[in-house]
């Protein structure tokens, strides 16, 4: 089992699963609230990781961030050091992977909200900013704790994006699912199926997690006494 | 001059609503909407709360613009401060009676005090930790109506307050609104489909249909001066006929009467100077030939079995039954004496008279009841 790759995975699926939320909430609002003509392609630019092969969007991201593009040099001159190949590119990457599996529930979450909620509490004198802390957040709370777990365990699940701008360096870009193809490379299968086993019990686990949050009722929804 | 709404929405450049009224009175005034659904008083409560935006046109609070569809200023809903309770009431799920009635109170107003108030006011106590799923449908729409009344806004709208409530509560809640409202300065636009709620609680009738304001004024005025055969409709007057004048004597003027569905009943095979056979008579003047829209309440009309009764009623009317229909717990007599008419009686009356389609009748008809509409 390697461990390095395992915590690195955890690492990596933690902090972009955060990142996403934080980018996720503002996109999916707009996307669920506004009512701009063009919002379809922006839906469909979201989806887009939903259908593309990995390694498309990790060929694309590599050309981005190696350093003949203009924002991979920018970033080499800031940083010191090339984006493609490092721990930042690989969040940068994972974020653009799985932002349709943050941004989904939440969408799905915001437009459960019956709007007239909203509106009366625009008409009882609360902002936006308050509305929104007050009634969506609240409302929508289990789409954030779904949108969250989702993310994370798409994220721990990756692989073309990882391979075409991660580089397979341990310790640094080799997360697990790539560590397992190398383990099944050198016919290492006893060490490949501990990490395949452990793959699966985590994904499951994950997903387990977030139909339990679907199904579990809350007190002001449950039904009448 | 508190609000003057003059607005239009369109659809595809065809306009389906446009309104013109005002409520003049600074303070405390209660004007109702009323018309058929459908007709566009929930859109008209929501443009004035700034939660719809009317195609054309302009809406002033006072001496605000709220809205002014030339000039782009479309003032937001914080900023209009008004009250506006939605026609089926929602309630913020997650949060609890106490906490929903709360929701609008200013940062600086006694949350606790207030809120005790209402829940006494509106029969409540006991319910301020449940949430809104936990209550009855008619619990949910008062506390809803507190919700919106706590804050004191200049003023609420209302769409159909008192919808899901049973009937004596809703008579109280009527009174309570009725005396707290004014004694608090608070002026309201009120949506009511019951015609006695409307005169209890409006100083004002606005009745909207076909896609704009047809009348507007006191409640009892229009009860008994309806300037379209629409109003007359929209507030209860279940017989509407069409007639012409055909002789003038004294203040009395008899009317030959076509009824407005018009399929045939309408005495027109039958000789136009018997004055048993389709004529009215109604209090009134005008030309011979003048063509009326006649409006009688159900109520209005007796029925007796006797051809020969004497009685000061101008209107004696031969006709039969054609059906009999209950209307809540009472009966509605649908008779055809040259033309049709409805009649409502009591069950007991009904048994009474022992009322049977084709059962000979006599319609009996004061000449005030009869209400003239110049067409």
């Amino acid at each position: 089992m390697n461990w390095i790759a395992f915590l690195l995975t955890l690492k990596l699926s933690f902090i972009t699963a955060t990142c996403l939320l934080m980018i996720a909430l503002p996109l999916s609002y707009f996307l669920a609230y506004s009512s701009k003509k063009w919002i379809f392609l922006l839906e469909g630019v979201v989806a887009l990781p939903l259908v593309l092969p990995p390694t498309v969007l990790g060929f694309y991201l590599l050309a981005a961030m190696g350093s003949r593009s203009p924002f991979g040099q920018v970033y080499e001159q800031m940083i010191g050091s090339p984006l493609a190949f490092s721990f930042t590119g690989l969040v940068i990457g994972s974020i653009l992977y799985s932002l349709p599996f943050a941004v989904q529930p939440l969408c799905n979450a915001f437009s459960e909200i019956d709007p007239r909620l909203l509106q009366q509490s625009h008409i009882l004198g609360k902002s936006a900013w308050t509305t929104f802390w007050k009634i969506i957040f609240p409302l929508s709370y289990r789409g954030m704790v779904i949108a969250f777990l989702l993310s994370f365990a798409h994220t721990v699940g990756e692989f073309g994006v990882v391979l075409m701008i991660g580089g397979n360096i341990p310790g640094t870009t080799q997360t697990i699912s790539i560590a397992l193809f190398d383990q099944v490379q050198a016919l290492d299968y006893k060490g490949a199926s501990q990490t395949a086993l452990i793959l699966l019990i985590f994904s499951f686990f994950f997903l387990s997690c977030v139909y339990f949050i679907n199904r579990k009722k809350r007190r002001w929804i449950a039904t009448r006494r | 001059m508190q609000l003057a709404v003059d607005i239009t929405f369109s659809d595809h450049k065809k306009a389906y609503l446009s309104a013109q009224f005002s409520i003049r009175q600074e303070k405390a005034h209660i004007a109702i909407l009323f018309g058929p659904s459908g007709s566009g008083k929930s859109t008209l409560l929501h443009a004035v709360a700034g939660i719809a935006t009317p195609t054309a046109g302009a809406i002033t609070h006072r001496d605000t613009c709220w809205f002014d569809a030339k000039r782009k200023i479309a003032l937001s809903p914080q900023a209009r401060s008004v009250g506006l309770l939605f026609q089926d009431y929602s309630l913020f799920p997650h949060l609890t009676v106490f906490e929903n009635i709360a929701y609008g109170l200013a940062p600086h107003v006694d949350a606790k005090a207030t809120v005790t108030e209402w829940l006494t006011r509106f029969r409540l106590k006991g319910k301020e930790t449940h949430f809104p799923r936990e209550l009855s449908g008619g619990e949910q729409q008062r506390v809803a109506l507190a919700q919106t009344l706590a804050p004191c806004p200049p003023l609420v709208l209302l769409d159909e307050p008192f919808s899901a409530l049973d009937r004596p509560t809703r008579k109280e809640l009527l009174r309570e609104v009725r005396k707290w409202l004014p004694s608090n300065g608070i002026s309201a636009m009120v949506v009511l489909h019951n015609l006695d709620d409307a005169i209890c609680l409006g100083d004002e009738l606005i009745v909207i249909g076909e896609g704009r304001v047809l009348q507007q004024g006191k409640p009892e005025e229009m009860a008994y001066r309806p300037a379209s055969p629409f109003v007359a409709e929209a507030i209860g007057f279940e017989n509407l006929l069409y007639g012409q004048v055909v002789s003038i004597s004294e203040g009395e003027i008899l009317l030959m009467v076509n009824s407005l569905s018009g399929s045939g009943q309408a005495g027109s095979d039958k000789n136009p100077t018997d004055p048993n056979r389709a004529t009215l008579c109604a209090v009134g003047s005008g030309q011979i030939g003048d063509p009326y829209y006649i409006a009688i309440r159900a109520d209005d009309i007796l029925l007796e079995k006797e051809r020969s009764g004497e009685s000061s009623a101008r209107n004696r009317l031969f006709g039969k039954v054609i059906e009999v229909t209950p209307v809540g717990l009472r009966m509605a007599v649908r008779i055809d004496c040259g033309f049709q008419l409805t009649a409502k009686i009591t069950k007991k009356s009904l048994e009474e008279l022992n009322l049977k389609p084709e059962t000979p009748i006599t319609a009996v008809i004061k000449a005030s009841s009869i209400h003239l509409i110049p067409r």
